[in-house]
C-alpha cells in the first residue's frame, strides 16, 4: 500500500466536486426537481457523517475507553466537515414546494391525516428549525472540537464541565436529530410514521462515522501497529468490536421498524416499504443488507479479518457504503418511485457534494496543525 | 499405583518457560505446565492447539436457531395453523427474533458445555494433587509435568534431564 497523503488528494477531490455540481446545475434543466431530490440525498448522508461523529466524540468523553483515544483524530476532522453538509441543503430549503408533497399545494388535496400535520410542516417553520439544529450542532462541534485527548483531560475542573458538556449535549443532539430525521426524511412521506425512525438515522449515523474513520485509520496507519488494545489484542480489534456494536444496533433497529411495520400491516404504513420494494429499489435494498450488515457481521466475527490491515479497511470501506445505500433507500423512493430514473441526478449530487466534501476532510486530514489553529483562536486560557 | 509422570519445580516464570521450549527440542509432547498466573507464550513453546470453541459455540448458535425455527415451523404449519389476520402460516418475520435469541442461547450451552468438555471437567481429581510440592501452600510454584506416556519419557533420563534444566526440586506423580 502506498502512503496516504491527503494533500495531494485535495485538489482532485476539489476537480471532482466541481465537475459533479456543473453537471448537477446542467442537470436542473432537465428536473430542477430530481436534481433537488438527488442533492437532498447527498448532503443528508455527508451530514450524518459529522453527526454521528459527534454522537461518537460525546459518548466517549462520559464512557472512556481506548478506541475511542484511536478514532479521535478522524472523528475530529469529521466533525470539522460539518458547516458544509448544512450549507449543501440550503438549495433544497429554497425549493422546498419542489421537494415536499406537503408544501406548496392546497391543503384541501392532501389526505386528513396529513392536514393535521400542516401545523408542523410548514416551509418557515421548516427553516427556522433547520437554522436552530444548526445553530445547536455548529454549537457543540465547537465545544467537542476544544477538548483535549482523554488521557490529557487536564485539571479536574475541566474534565468535570466536558462532561456534563457531553452529557447535556447528547441530550439536545438527541432531539436535534429527531428534528432532522422528521423534518427532512419521514415528512416526504407524510401519512407515514415510525417512533423508531429517528433512533434509526442516529444509529446509522454512528455507524456510517465510525466506518469512515476506520477507513481514515487504516489509510494513515498500519492497524496491527496501533498499541494498547485489550488484553491480547490490538486496538484496530478494539476498534472493530465496537463498530460490529454499533452495526448491530442499526441492523437491530432497521428490522424492528420492519418488524413491526409488517405486523400491523396497515396501508399507511406498509406502503412506506412496498414503495421501496419495486422499481429497482430492493435490489439497492439487498445490497444495503449485504454491505451494511450480512458481509460486516461475517468480517467481524472473524478475527483473522479484522485483525488485517486490509480486512480492517475493506470493512469500513462496506460499512460506509450500506450506510449511504441506507440514507439513499430511505430518502429517495418517495421522490422517484423508479430507481433508474434518479441515476444521473444523483450520482452528479454525490459526485458534486461528496468532492467538495472530500476536499475539505482532506484538506483538515492533511495536517494535524489546521484545526488546531482554527479551533485554537476561540479558546480565551 | 503406576506412574503417571514427573513433575518439576522451577525457580521463575523464565526458567519455566525455557525449560518447556528445552524438552519440546528434546522431542517431549506430552507436557503440561503450571503457574500461579498466566505466562505469556508459554502455551505457544507447549505446542497447545489454538482453542476450538469459536466453532464449537459457532455451531451451537446455529443449532439452537434451527432448532427454534422448526419448533415454531412445525406448530403452525403442522400441528396447530391458525390464520391470524390472512397472514401466511410461514410468517418468517416474526419467527426470526425466536431463533436468533434461540440462536444465542444455543451459543451460550455449547460454550458453557464445550468449556467443561475442553478441559476434560469435570475431574474430581488430577495425579499432580499427589506430589507434595504441588500444594497452595507453597504459594504457587512454576511446575512443568512431563507424562509417562511421552514416548520419550525415561524415568531416570527425564528426570536428569529436568535437573540439567535448572529444576530445583523433582518428584514423580502417581495415578
Amino acid at each position: 500500500m502506498t502512503r496516504f497523503a491527503p494533500d495531494r488528494l485535495v485538489l482532485p477531490a476539489l476537480a471532482a466536486g466541481l465537475v459533479g455540481l456543473a453537471a448537477l446545475v446542467a442537470l436542473t434543466f432537465a428536473s430542477m426537481a430530481q436534481a433537488l431530490a438527488g442533492l437532498l440525498a447527498a448532503a443528508l448522508f455527508l451530514l450524518g457523517l459529522p453527526l454521528g461523529a459527534l454522537t461518537l466524540l460525546m459518548v466517549h468523553r462520559l464512557t472512556g475507553g481506548r478506541w475511542g483515544a484511536a478514532l479521535r483524530g478522524p472523528l475530529r476532522a469529521i466533525v470539522a466537515t460539518l458547516p458544509l453538509p448544512l450549507f449543501l441543503l440550503l438549495p433544497v430549503l429554497a425549493g422546498t414546494h419542489l421537494v415536499f408533497p406537503w408544501a406548496g399545494v392546497d391543503p384541501a388535496t392532501l389526505p386528513e391525516a396529513v392536514r393535521h400535520k400542516l401545523v408542523w410542516l410548514a416551509p418557515p417553520w421548516l427553516a427556522l428549525r433547520f437554522v436552530a439544529c444548526a445553530a445547536v450542532w455548529l454549537a457543540l462541534a465547537w465545544a467537542v472540537l476544544g477538548w483535549r485527548p482523554a488521557g490529557d483531560a487536564g485539571d479536574a475542573a475541566t474534565a468535570a464541565r466536558e462532561r456534563r458538556t457531553a452529557a447535556l449535549g447528547l441530550v439536545v443532539h438527541a432531539l436535534a436529530v429527531t428534528v432532522l430525521s422528521i423534518d427532512w426524511m419521514m415528512s416526504l412521506e407524510p401519512e407515514f410514521h415510525s417512533t423508531i425512525y429517528a433512533m434509526l438515522e442516529a444509529a446509522g449515523e454512528v455507524a456510517g462515522a465510525c466506518a469512515l474513520a476506520m477507513v481514515l485509520l487504516a489509510l494513515a496507519v498500519p492497524v496491527e501497529g496501533l498499541p494498547g488494545g485489550g488484553e491480547d489484542a490490538t486496538l484496530g480489534e478494539d476498534v472493530a468490536n465496537m463498530q460490529f456494536g454499533f452495526v448491530a444496533m442499526w441492523a437491530y433497529l432497521a428490522f424492528m421498524q420492519w418488524l413491526i411495520v409488517w405486523a400491523a400491516d396497515l396501508p399507511r404504513e406498509i406502503h412506506w416499504y412496498m414503495l421501496r420494494g419495486q422499481g429497482g429499489w430492493l435490489a439497492v435494498m439487498w445490497l444495503m443488507v449485504a454491505l451494511h450488515f450480512a458481509l460486516p457481521a461475517a468480517g467481524f466475527l472473524a478475527r483473522p479479518v479484522k485483525r488485517s490491515p486490509h480486512g480492517f479497511l475493506w470493512l469500513g470501506v462496506a460499512v460506509l457504503a450500506g450506510h449511504f445505500l441506507d440514507v439513499w433507500w430511505r430518502v429517495r423512493p418517495p421522490l422517484v418511485p423508479d430507481m433508474p430514473t434518479a441515476l444521473p441526478f444523483d450520482f452528479a449530487a454525490v459526485l458534486g457534494a461528496g468532492g467538495l466534501w472530500a476536499a475539505l476532510l482532506l484538506f483538515v486530514l492533511a495536517d494535524d496543525r489546521r484545526l488546531a489553529r482554527w479551533r485554537a483562536r476561540g479558546r480565551h486560557v | 499405583m503406576s506412574a503417571h509422570g514427573v513433575i518439576a519445580y522451577f525457580a521463575d516464570a523464565g526458567a519455566l518457560s525455557e525449560a518447556a521450549r528445552a524438552m519440546r527440542g528434546k522431542g517431549y509432547s506430552r507436557l503440561d505446565a503450571f503457574s500461579p498466573y498466566p505466562v505469556e507464550g508459554l502455551a505457544d513453546i507447549l505446542g497447545m492447539r489454538p482453542t476450538r470453541m469459536g466453532r464449537v459455540i459457532l455451531a451451537g448458535a446455529i443449532l439452537g436457531a434451527l432448532a427454534a425455527y422448526a419448533l415454531v415451523l412445525y406448530s403452525v404449519e403442522v400441528d396447530y395453523p391458525v390464520n391470524v389476520g390472512g397472514r401466511p402460516l410461514h410468517s418468517w418475520p416474526a419467527f426470526v427474533v425466536i431463533a436468533f435469541e434461540c440462536g444465542i442461547l444455543g451459543a451460550a450451552l455449547a460454550g458453557f458445555v464445550g468449556m467443561l468438555a475442553a478441559n476434560r471437567l469435570p475431574q474430581y481429581y488430577h495425579p499432580v494433587f499427589g506430589a507434595p510440592g504441588f500444594t497452595f501452600a507453597h504459594g504457587g510454584r512454576f511446575c512443568l509435568l512431563v507424562e509417562a506416556a511421552d514416548p520419550r519419557f525415561r524415568k531416570g533420563v527425564t528426570k536428569r534431564q529436568l535437573r540439567g534444566l535448572g529444576a530445583t526440586e523433582i518428584e514423580e506423580t502417581v495415578l
